[in-house]
């Protein structure tokens, strides 16, 4: 099978598991809303009776940041860790869910359902635990070591330069660099998940070696798969933000579209999650030497 | 063999004597300085002239050697550098040793030919002391200077570059070259020299001096400097060429040489820039003959990086915009040359004020209508009035120079592009697409982060005393622009300009004061200002006022035992049901109470004005003069109030709270509601984004 068919298949199977994407659409949500629901009700209280809420209405309007700013000036730590903490919460909370998509998407034959996805969450999270561990320090190679490696090879070119472009080119190399090696460590962290999804007597370790021999056969192919999704990741992320931004006026009714809008993007977010665990995992069923 | 060339001092003819006012030089300058590109060296010889204009019999000359600042880690600047970020000693500056800058005099001699040299001695005027510090040197000298006199010294040095460091140094074989030669301070009548050490954060006073320069480069080097070049002089055997510059009634000079320039020069032609009835409306509102607002004529000289050749358009329209503004509202440009420089890279030099030599700063891709470069141009270039011309003493009262030309450009600003737009970028690249809707007036950005010092320190500081580095530029710049957007309201955008123009053409070529603001602000708007100054240039004090409460309600006939002429009368609530009344006679009782939430107030004749609107769209204004912390207003009124409002108008910009200036009965949360939706997507975002690794 192409790339290109097993990216259309994916596109009509995620969308027939529509019910995986509502859950962690609404995880998210729910997440997000209870993350800023106390500087919510601060704004709310701060804000409420006053003229200025008016000015909020408009496209930017300083006067109300400055003096949000200025009445959080004390209590930023009150917000921060919260957030923190509750960021760190997440990033379990979607270990979890990758497990239950995951393990939902190989039952294929199971119908979706609150309970399905918890069972094969709460079967799998151990070992997806395990591996975000071992992915942990290959993530902080390809975010912080190899844009430093960059910037340590490029030191002489920059500190020879006689205009500001070295420095923006190798400012564009490592980012480009962190891009690309974060994909790689991002998929073949995707294809352990697969890999220990596929077979349930295989540990953490085991799934790694699988899916990197894997993909040590497959590597451009699953690569093309892999960017296919990205752009179309990004093709979808362009139309959201070229419609918000055509919407200019502020009415109540353009507010509330406005959010509608934000959220349908929200879902698409986790549609085309749902779609990357599913190609790839075709992928890995069509291509995987048994 | 020698080839000379006089350059004709171009349209003016004679364009070196400016301005018939103008006070005489205090001090006369003949430079000659080569700069030796293969060991980083200046190699000066200067002929130092200083008058006695005071009535004091003076036996002393003090003068700033700047460069000894990056000396060693003893230096004043060095110190304060790395205690700045928490270091013992090293601020890192000197980790590669031959990135040090230093100045040695080798011989300094009366024109008699006597050695001063056994005359010599550092002193440290500052506190805290920094007995290390090589950067003012006083010399004792054999006569006293009579007033009236004057001292004439014949000073050798020999200097080493910096590698480039706060706003000098060489980057790559190009050079930024400023405080680079033996200076006097400033010698006041009674008080003595004031001369102070180069701080880390801290700038330059000087007199106003008349400079004959001549600056020896290799022939490839392209020189940009303070003034009019008047000369040039080839060296073929030693491969150089000399240029010499030349200048009256400017208290500073800096020049810049280079491989990688491109230089382009056009003329400030008002005629073809301002209106007649531009000049008209100038004249009437300064009071003034229509002769006096013209502009005239000044050549522009832009010294540009070939990278960003295709802003040349930009930089010259900045430029020619600045020159027209600042010059309509504040008194015509008087110098003959203004040179624009876009600095070499990496010399640390850009977005710098000199006397006709101003630095600006660019990036490789710039956005219509973005800041860069034109609000750095402008805020230069506005330099040239505050600290040029009105020359304050930036080392005691930055906010003089610093904060009156934030306000400038401010308003040059607001002039050329009306608001500014919000440039984000990514890399080289701005991303204006979904951020251009996204713009900001001035005194909303100096508001947002100058609150956040106003209980650090008055903006009244000598520069190295404030808190730390935040509280200096944050004070000077952004609270003091602020401050004046405040006063601009409370006075009138008229009048203001009226100071701002009476200041700068009485303290033209002179040394102002806070306090000789003050006095220009009372004498031109013929108010007592006193408590603003007092208030938010030496106070230290938040400024909020806002509603505390406001209940509005029907008033109803009270109910109890009355006395009447028939003996008592009891009025049950029982009794009043039922009862009801035209809606025409219906009376409301509001109570609002206007709360002094900050320790600062308001003086003078200015009152704290409270608006109150009522539901038949009448509004009830009252004035307090807030000194208590609450008043409380009582209104009668045919109708209900919908809200209340301290000063309505927002005159007072500095107000810590605006949120909190008005009252709504009824709460409304349309606004909040769309930018929780706006945050809570972000979060959705941001979620997802950092959830990618699991
Ligand atoms: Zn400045």
């Amino acid at each position: 099978m192409t790339v290109w068919n097993i990216f259309r298949r994916s596109f009509g199977e995620s969308l027939r598991r529509y019910p995986l994407v509502l859950i962690m659409w609404m995880g998210n949500l729910i997440f997000a809303l209870s993350a800023m629901m106390p500087l919510y009700a601060f704004v709310k209280n701060q804000f409420g009776h006053s003229l200025t809420v008016d000015s909020m209405l408009e496209k930017f309007n300083m006067y109300w940041v400055s003096d949000l700013a200025f009445m959080l000036r004390d209590v930023q730590p009150l917000l921060w860790w919260p957030m923190i903490s509750a960021l760190l919460l997440f990033l379990v909370l979607q270990i979890f869910f990758n497990a239950a998509v995951l393990g939902s998407l190989n039952a294929w034959l199971e119908k979706d359902s609150l309970s399905s996805f918890f069972e094969n969450g709460g079967r799998l999270f151990g070992r997806f635990f395990k591996l975000f561990l071992i992915f942990l320090p290959l993530y902080l190679i390809a975010l912080l070591v190899l844009p430093a490696l960059v910037d340590s090879v490029s030191s002489g070119y920059v500190e020879r330069a006689v205009n500001e472009w070295p420095g923006q080119i190798v400012f564009l190399i490592k980012t480009g660099v962190m891009i690309l090696a974060f994909t790689i460590v991002n998929m073949v962290a995707d294809y352990a998940k697969i890999a220990a999804v596929q077979n349930d007597r295989i540990g953490a370790v085991r799934a790694l070696l699988t899916g990197g021999r894997f993909l040590f056969r497959t590597f451009f192919r699953a690569w093309a798969l892999y960017w296919l999704l990205v752009i179309f990741f990004l093709i979808v992320s362009v139309a959201y933000m070229e419609t918000e931004n055509l919407i200019t006026a502020n009415s109540a009714a353009l507010i509330v579209v406005v959010f509608l809008l934000q959220q349908i993007y929200m879902l698409c977010r986790y549609w085309i999650k749902v779609q990357f665990y599913q190609a790839q995992m075709e992928f890995f069923q069509a291509n995987h030497l048994i | 063999m020698k080839q000379l060339y006089i350059t004709l001092i171009f349209f003016l003819g004679i364009g070196l004597s400016i301005a018939l006012a103008a006070p005489p030089d205090v001090v006369q300058y003949k430079i000659d300085v080569r700069l030796d590109t293969s060991s980083q060296m200046l190699y000066g010889k200067e002929i130092l002239t200083w008058h006695n204009l005071s009535n004091d019999r003076v036996k002393d000359i003090y003068l700033h050697l700047y460069w000894n600042a990056f000396k060693n880690e003893e230096s004043a600047y060095l110190s304060e550098s790395a205690e700045s970020q928490g270091r013992s000693n090293h601020s890192g500056h000197l980790d590669e040793i031959e990135d040090a800058g230093w100045i040695r005099l080798k011989q300094v001699t009366l024109s008699d030919g006597r050695s001063l040299k056994e005359a010599m001695q550092y002193v440290t005027p500052d506190l805290p002391r920094r007995p290390g510090d090589q950067t003012v040197l006083r010399i004792d000298l054999p006569e006293v200077v009579q007033p009236g006199g004057s001292v004439r010294l014949h000073i050798d040095f020999e200097a080493k570059i910096p590698k480039a460091i706060a706003r000098a140094g060489y980057y790559n074989n190009n050079y930024f070259i400023s405080q680079w030669f033996p200076k006097p301070g400033v010698y006041q009548a009674g008080k003595g020299w004031n001369c102070h050490a180069y701080h880390y954060f801290s700038e330059f006073f000087a007199d106003f001096a008349d400079f004959d320069v001549r600056i020896t480069v290799p022939q490839d080097f392209v020189v940009g400097a303070s003034g009019v070049n008047t000369e040039r002089v080839v060296n073929d055997t030693a491969g150089t060429v000399t240029y010499r510059y030349q200048q009256n009634h400017i208290h500073d000079f800096a020049w810049t040489a280079g491989q990688r320039f491109i230089k382009k020069e056009r003329l400030f032609n008002p005629d073809s820039l301002i209106s007649e009835d531009e000049y008209r409306h100038y004249a009437s509102l300064f009071n003034l003959p229509l002769d006096s607002v013209r502009l005239t004529p000044v050549k522009l000289i832009l010294l540009i990086r070939p990278e960003h050749e295709n802003q040349i358009e930009r930089h010259f329209q900045a430029t020619e915009q600045s020159v027209k503004y600042l010059g309509l509202w504040f008194g015509r440009y008087p110098y003959p040359t203004l040179t624009v420089v876009d600095p070499p890279y990496r010399t640390g030099s850009s977005g710098m004020e000199y006397p006709t030599l101003v630095t600006a700063a660019t990036r490789p891709i710039i956005a219509e209508e973005g800041w860069i470069p034109d609000g750095v141009i402008a805020h230069e270039f506005a330099h040239n009035y505050w600290y040029g011309m009105a020359a304050n003493n930036e080392f005691e009262e930055a906010w003089l120079d610093e904060g009156i030309t934030t306000y400038s450009e401010d308003k040059v600003m607001q002039a050329m592009h009306g608001k500014t737009k919000m440039i984000v970028t990514f890399g080289p690249f701005p991303i204006s697409r979904y951020f251009d809707q996204i713009r900001y007036s001035s005194w909303e950005r100096a508001r947002s982060s100058a609150l956040h010092i106003v209980e650090t320190d008055p903006v009244v500081t000598p520069s190295w005393q404030f808190y730390d580095i935040y509280s200096y530029f944050l004070n000077v710049y952004e609270r003091t622009a602020l401050n004046l957007f405040t006063l601009e309201r409370l006075l009138g955008k008229d009048t203001m300009l009226r100071v701002l123009r009476t200041f700068q053409s009485r303290y033209r070529y002179r040394h102002p004061t806070t306090q000789d603001f003050i006095g220009i602000v009372n004498e031109v708007s013929g108010r007592d200002m006193r408590w603003f100054f007092d208030e938010f240039f030496y106070g230290d004090r938040l400024f909020d006022y806002g509603v505390g409460s406001l209940v509005s309600h029907k008033i109803v006939p009270p109910i109890g035992v009355f006395d009447s002429d028939s003996g008592m009368v009891v009025v049950s609530r029982d009794s009043l049901e039922g009862r009801t009344e035209p809606d025409s006679l219906t009376r409301y009782k509001t109570i609002v109470r206007v709360r002094r939430y900050g320790q600062a107030r308001p003086g003078g004749d200015v009152r704290i004005k409270l608006l109150v609107a009522f539901a038949d769209s009448t509004t009830e204004t009252r004035y307090w003069d807030g000194r208590k912390r609450w008043q409380e207003f009582r209104f009668e009124t045919a109708a209900r109030a919908v809200y209340a409002q301290v000063d309505p108008d927002t005159l007072f910009l500095l107000d810590a709270n605006l949120a909190n200036n008005s009252y709504r009965t009824e709460t409304k949360s349309a606004g909040i509601n769309r930018w929780a939706g706006k945050f809570l997507f972000w979060l959705q975002n941001l979620l997802t984004i950092i959830t990618l690794i699991s």
